[in-house]
C-alpha cells in the first residue's frame, strides 16, 4: 500500500484507468458529494438542537468518508482475487458481529432494533459492513456454482441463510430484505436454475410473512404503510411527515437548506428519511436527476459486468449494482410510502459511518472489476507471483470436472494473471 | 461420473438403479451466467426506478398543493402580536387614554396537581375573593373556568409565581383613561373588543389602531419560531401618540364651573366649549353630566352622545351679534345708526316683544350697540328689516346655517334652516331669525359662528386632533386644515366685537367681567321648541358666548345650560359665570397680561 492512497480522492493513477473505471469513479464521487451536501442540510438542525453543533453529524460523516476512502483506494489498487480470497473470513466475522448484537447487554438498541455494537464513541453496524463481503462471497459461490460440491453449496447457502436470520432477529427487516434480494439477484444473474430461484423466493416471502406476523412492531409498520392517515400522530406519523416533505417540495423544491420539514417535524431526517429532505429542497427536478444518477450508475455497472472476464467478476459487478441501486430504490420507496417504513440508509446520503464505509468498499469493488475487465496490465507483482504461482480464489473444496470442463479453472481466472515468464 | 458398474443384487434393486439412471440422464439445469440474465437484473431495477419516479410525479406534482397545504398548516403559526392602540394625550402631553396589558385567569381543575381547596386558598388573597367563593367556582366545571378578568400585571405575576398547574393566564389589552370623566366627551371610549365607540376613539380609529395584522411565521417541530419569514419591522412598534388640542387644565376648570351651575340651577345638562381662533382648535369641550370611559358600561345610554354636536337648539340672543355683523357687512346698516325700539311690534299679526317689555316697555331710539346691550328683540327685527330677505337668507347660508361645521367629531348634526322660498315669503320667520329663534344649530356651530367674529371674519373649522406625534414631540402627521373662508371684513368684526364688549361692560353680560381684561360677550335665553310645534312653556336653554381679549381676540368660550330651573335662570346668571371662570383659567394658563390697569384693592395692614 502506498502512502498516497491515504489521501482520498487524489489518485494519480486514475488517468490511466479504463474509461468505465474512471467514469464510475467520478460518478461515485459525484454521488458522495451530493450526498454529503444533502446530509449537511438535513442534519444541521438536529445536530444544532441535540449537540449545539450543526456540523456534529457532518464531521463524523467526514471521518467515516476518510476511513472508507482508505479502504476504497486499497481495494481499487488490489487485485480482486486477493479481496475475494479473504471475503469469506470477513463474512464470517461480520456474521459473528451480527450474532453478538443479538446478545443482550452487548448490542446497542436504537429505535426498536439491536443493530449496533458500541466501539468506544462509535457504533458499528455489522449488518451494514457485511454487505460488500456478502456480494463477494455470493459471487464466488454462485459464480462457480457448477464446480462446487453440494456440501460446499449447502454450507455457504446455510451461512447466507444464517446471516439473513441473524439480521432478521435484530430485528432489521429491511436489511434482511435487501441482503436477500441481493443474494437472489446475484443468483439470478449467475444463471442459477429458475427452480431454485423460485423456491428460495417463496421461502423468503414465507419467512418475511412469518417475521411480520410474529412481531407487533413490524406489523404495525406494515399497517401504517397501507394507510398512514389512519393514525397520523402515532404509527403513520413518520410516513406522513415524509410525504408532506416530498409533496411540499413540488416541482422545483424549496431550495438547498430550506426544507421546513427537517425542522423537527420529520423524524430521523438525516438517516433513513434523508430522501424526503432532498426531495423537499430540490423538488421533482432533483428527484428525477437523482434517479438518473442512480440509473446511470446501474447501467455503468451493467456495462462493466458485461465486459467482465470471469463469471465471479461479473457477479461482483452485478452484486454491487444491486447493492447501490437496489438499496437506493428501497430507501426511496420507503420514503415515498411505496414500501413499508423500514430502516435502510440511502447510500452516500444517509448519516452512518458503517453504511458509508460499506458503500465506499462496494463501489471500490465495482471499479476494481471495471479496471480488471478492460486494462491489459494492471498489477503484476513478480515476487508475489513466484511465491504463489497458481493463485486460487476458488474455495478449496472444488468439484473438479476434468472430463467435461478441462478449461473451466483457467477460464475462471483472469488471463492476465498468467505468469509472464511461463513457457 | 463414469459408467457405474454396480453388481446386480436383485430385480428390485435393478429397477431402482434404472430409475436412478434415468434421473441421472435427465438434463440437469446448468448454471450459466448469460448476458440475458444480467439484463434481467438490470431491467428489474430500471422498472423499480421508473415506478418510483412515477410515484414521485404523483407526490410532487399532482398531490403537491394538497400536501404543501397540510405541511404549512403544521409549520406555520399565526402570531398576533400584542400591539396596543396608540395613546391619546392632551395639548401638553398629559395622558388621556393608554393601553395596558391585563390578564384573564382561567382555571382547569382537571389539570390541578393540588386539591381544589388548596388552590383556592392560594388564589384568594391575590384575587381578593374568599377561598370559599373560588372553591365554589372551581367546582362548577372540569376546565375552562374564568376566575377573574382584567387582572393587573402584578397580580398576574404573583399568580405565575405560585407555579400551580392547571391555571392559565391570558393576556389582553385594556384601555385606561386616567382622567376618567374629564375628557369623556372628547375622547370617547372603546368597547370590550377594543373598538372605539364614541369621540376621537371612534372618529380617529385609523390613527389610533396600529396595524395589527397577524403575522404568519414558520416554526420548528419543537415550537420555536423561525426567523426566515418574519416581515421587516415586525417587532417595531411606533411610539406615535395622538395629540389633542384639548388642554386638561382648561377642561378641568370648565368642568368644575359647569358642574357647579348645573347643580345650582338643577339643570338637565350643560356644555362648555373653548376654541382658539388662531386655527379653530378646541382647548376644552366639557359636557355635564359625563361618564367614566373606564366603566362605560355603567353609564346611561344618552350620556354617550356628545350633545354639543348632536342636539340642535334655537340659539336665541347669542345669535344677535351675527345678525348685526351681516347687516353691517351687507351695508344695510351703519354702526352708528339709531333704531326705534317700540318694545313690542306685530309682524303678520304675531306679537314680538322684548324680554323686558313687561317692566321696561319701549326704549325709544337706541343705537345698534344698545340693541345688543339690552338684547332688544324689536331692535334686532328693525336691523334685519333693513336687508332684502333674499340677501339676508344668502348670508345665513354663507355663514353655514343648516350645515355641519365639519369638525373632527363623529355624529355631528346639521343645523336646520327653513328653505329659501318659505323664509323669503314669511316676514315673521325673518323677524324671529333676527333674535335667534325659528332655526336651530348645535352648540359647536354657535362656537364656530362666533369664531368668525373673533378671528376677523374667518369661518374656522373646530377640531380637537392636533396630529400624531412621536415620543420626542416631533409631528408625524397633522390634519390638513383647509384655508378658512373669509366671511366678514375685519372692520365689521371689530365693530361687532366692540359692541359685544359693551354688552359685558354695561349690558346683560356683566356676569362675565374679569377686572383688567377686555371681554366681549352675548347672553342668550331661548325658548325650547317642543316636538309638537311651538315652544315649551317652561323649558328654556340659556347660553353665553364670550370672546376675549377684545384687542386681539384669541378665544371664544361658549357655555350652554339646558333647562335650568328657577326664576333667575338666564344666560346672564347661569352661563356667564361659567364663561368668566373659564376665561380666568385661560388667563392664568396662557399668562395673558391685562389690557387695562386694574384697580387693585389696597390690602389693609392688620395689626
Amino acid at each position: 500500500m502506498k502512502l498516497r492512497q491515504l489521501i482520498p480522492f487524489f489518485d494519480t493513477t486514475a488517468q490511466d484507468w479504463a474509461a468505465e473505471a474512471r467514469i464510475l469513479r467520478w460518478l461515485t464521487f459525484l454521488w458522495l458529494f451530493v450526498g454529503l451536501a444533502v446530509m449537511f442540510s438535513a442534519s444541521y438542525p438536529v445536530g444544532d438542537a441535540d449537540f449545539g453543533d450543526g456540523l456534529y453529524y457532518v464531521k463524523r460523516q467526514l471521518l467515516a468518508v476518510f476511513i472508507g476512502m482508505v479502504g476504497f483506494n486499497l481495494i481499487v489498487h488490489a487485485p480482486l482475487r486477493y479481496v475475494l480470497g479473504i471475503a469469506d473470513w470477513f463474512l464470517i466475522i461480520c456474521l459473528g458481529g451480527i450474532i453478538v448484537t443479538l446478545l443482550p447487554g452487548i448490542g446497542t438498541s436504537i429505535g426498536g432494533g439491536a443493530r449496533w455494537i458500541a466501539l468506544g464513541p462509535f457504533l458499528l453496524q455489522p449488518s451494514e459492513l457485511i454487505k460488500p463481503f456478502l456480494v463477494l462471497q455470493s459471487a464466488r459461490i454462485f459464480g462457480q456454482w457448477e464446480r462446487l460440491t453440494w456440501t460446499t453449496r449447502i454450507t455457504w447457502v446455510s451461512v447466507f441463510g444464517a446471516m439473513l436470520v441473524g439480521i432478521l432477529l435484530q430485528p432489521n427487516l429491511s436489511t434482511t430484505a435487501l441482503c436477500g434480494m441481493t443474494l437472489w439477484l446475484i443468483a439470478l444473474a449467475a444463471g442459477l436454475p429458475y427452480v431454485y430461484l423460485w423456491c428460495t423466493a417463496g421461502g423468503g416471502l414465507l419467512l418475511a410473512t412469518l417475521s411480520i406476523s410474529l412481531r407487533e412492531y413490524q406489523r404495525k409498520r406494515i399497517m401504517s404503510f397501507i394507510n398512514p392517515w389512519a393514525d397520523p400522530s402515532q404509527d403513520g406519523y413518520q410516513l406522513i411527515q415524509s410525504l408532506l416533505a416530498i409533496g411540499s417540495g413540488g416541482t422545483f423544491g424549496t431550495g438547498f437548506g430550506l426544507s421546513q420539514q427537517k425542522m423537527g417535524y420529520l423524524p430521523i431526517q438525516y438517516t433513513d428519511f434523508i430522501f424526503a429532505v432532498f426531495a423537499e429542497e430540490f423538488g421533482l427536478v432533483g428527484s428525477v436527476l437523482l434517479m438518473i444518477l442512480i440509473l446511470t450508475y446501474g447501467t455503468m455497472a451493467l456495462i462493466v459486468a458485461r465486459k467482465a472476464r470471469t463469471t465471479v467478476q461479473r457477479l461482483v459487478a452485478i452484486g454491487v449494482m444491486v447493492l447501490m441501486v437496489g438499496q437506493s430504490l428501497l430507501n426511496i420507496a420507503v420514503a415515498t410510502g411505496a414500501l413499508p417504513t423500514t430502516g435502510l440508509p440511502l447510500p452516500f446520503f444517509s448519516y452512518g459511518g458503517s453504511s458509508m464505509i460499506s458503500t465506499l468498499i462496494s463501489t471500490a469493488l465495482l471499479i476494481r472489476v471495471a479496471r480488471e475487465s478492460s486494462e491489459a496490465e494492471v498489477v503484476s507483482l513478480p515476487e508475489r507471483r513466484s511465491a504463489k504461482p497458481a493463485p486460487t480464489s476458488n474455495p478449496a473444496k472444488e468439484r473438479r470436472k476434468p472430463a467435461s470442463e478441462p478449461q473451466n479453472k483457467a477460464s475462471s481466472e483472469p488471463r492476465r494473471f498468467r505468469p509472464r515468464n511461463a513457457p | 461420473m463414469g459408467s457405474p458398474s454396480y453388481p446386480p443384487r436383485s430385480k428390485r434393486f435393478r429397477r431402482l438403479a434404472a430409475v436412478v439412471k434415468s434421473l441421472r440422464q435427465m438434463p440437469i439445469p446448468q448454471a450459466k451466467s448469460t448476458y440475458r440474465r444480467l439484463l434481467l437484473v438490470w431491467a428489474i431495477l430500471v422498472t423499480g426506478s421508473v415506478l418510483l419516479t412515477l410515484n414521485l410525479v404523483r407526490l410532487q406534482v399532482v398531490q403537491s398543493p394538497d400536501l404543501l397545504k397540510q405541511a404549512r398548516s403544521q409549520q406555520m403559526t399565526y402570531l398576533r402580536p400584542f400591539i396596543p392602540r396608540r395613546p391619546i394625550v392632551d395639548h401638553n402631553g398629559n395622558m388621556l387614554a393608554i393601553d395596558h396589558p391585563v390578564y384573564t385567569l382561567y382555571a382547569h381543575p382537571n389539570a390541578f396537581k393540588l386539591p381544589k381547596p388548596a388552590v383556592a386558598e392560594k388564589l384568594a388573597p391575590i384575587l381578593g375573593q374568599s377561598a370559599a367563593d373560588i372553591n365554589r367556582k372551581l367546582d362548577s366545571a372540569e376546565s375552562g373556568i374564568r376566575l377573574e378578568y382584567s387582572l393587573a400585571e402584578n397580580a398576574a405575576a404573583r399568580i405565575r409565581d405560585l407555579q400551580l398547574d392547571g391555571l392559565d393566564l391570558n393576556q389582553q389589552q385594556q384601555r385606561l383613561y386616567p382622567q376618567q370623566n374629564l375628557t369623556a366627551d372628547v375622547v370617547g371610549y372603546v368597547d370590550v373588543d377594543q373598538v372605539g365607540q364614541a369621540g376621537v376613539e371612534y372618529s380617529h380609529k385609523n390613527l389610533l389602531e396600529r396595524s395589527v395584522k397577524s403575522v404568519r411565521l414558520s416554526r420548528t417541530g419543537m415550537g420555536a419560531v423561525m426567523p426566515d419569514q418574519v416581515p421587516g419591522g415586525f417587532l417595531h412598534i411606533d411610539d406615535l401618540q395622538l395629540q389633542l388640542t384639548i388642554d386638561s387644565r382648561v377642561q378641568r376648570a370648565a368642568q368644575i364651573a359647569v358642574q357647579q351651575q348645573v347643580k345650582k340651577y338643577a339643570a338637565k345638562r350643560g356644555v362648555v366649549l373653548v376654541m382658539d381662533v388662531q386655527d379653530g382648535s378646541l382647548r376644552a369641550l366639557v359636557g355635564d353630566p359625563s361618564y367614566d370611559p373606564n366603566e362605560y358600561y355603567k353609564a346611561k345610554l344618552e350620556q354617550f352622545k356628545n350633545w354639543a354636536l348632536t342636539d340642535l337648539y334655537e340659539p336665541g340672543s347669542t345669535f344677535k351679534p351675527l345678525n348685526v355683523a351681516i347687516a353691517l357687512e351687507s351695508g344695510a346698516v351703519k354702526p352708528d345708526q339709531v333704531f326705534n325700539d317700540e318694545g313690542e311690534i306685530y309682524i303678520d299679526g304675531w306679537p314680538i316683544q322684548n324680554f323686558d317689555y313687561s317692566y321696561v316697555g319701549g326704549r325709544g331710539p337706541i343705537s345698534v350697540t344698545q340693541i345688543l346691550e339690552h338684547s332688544s328683540n324689536v331692535g334686532m327685527v328693525h336691523i334685519v328689516q333693513q336687508m332684502k330677505p333674499d340677501v339676508y337668507y344668502s348670508w345665513l347660508q354663507k355663514i353655514g346655517l343648516g350645515q355641519i361645521t365639519g369638525s373632527d367629531f363623529p355624529f355631528e348634526a346639521a343645523g336646520q334652516l327653513k328653505d329659501h322660498k318659505t323664509f323669503v315669503e314669511s316676514p315673521v320667520d325673518i323677524a324671529t331669525t333676527a333674535f335667534g329663534q325659528g332655526f336651530s344649530l348645535t352648540a359647536i356651530q354657535l362656537l364656530q359662528l362666533h369664531g368668525i367674529l373673533a378671528s376677523g371674519g374667518k369661518l374656522l373649522t373646530p377640531h380637537v386632533v392636533q396630529g400624531l406625534y412621536d415620543s420626542s414631540g416631533q409631528p408625524y402627521w397633522q390634519p390638513q386644515q383647509s384655508t378658512p373662508k373669509q366671511i366678514f371684513s375685519l372692520t365689521t368684526t371689530q365693530t361687532v366685537l366692540k359692541m359685544m364688549e359693551a354688552v359685558v361692560l354695561r349690558g346683560s353680560g356683566k356676569g362675565a367681567q374679569v377686572p383688567g381684561y377686555r371681554i366681549g360677550g352675548k347672553t342668550g335665553t331661548a325658548q325650547k321648541a317642543s316636538s309638537g310645534g311651538g315652544y315649551q312653556a317652561n323649558a328654556k336653554i340659556t347660553s353665553f358666548v364670550g370672546i376675549f381679549p377684545i384687542e386681539a381676540p384669541r378665544y371664544v368660550v361658549v357655555a350652554v345650560i339646558d333647562e335650568p330651573k328657577g326664576e333667575d335662570a338666564f344666560g346672564s346668571t347661569v352661563a356667564a359665570p361659567i364663561v368668566k371662570s373659564v376665561i380666568e383659567t385661560l388667563i392664568t394658563i396662557d399668562k395673558i397680561p391685562p389690557s387695562q390697569p386694574m384697580t387693585i384693592p389696597t390690602p389693609t395692614p392688620s395689626l
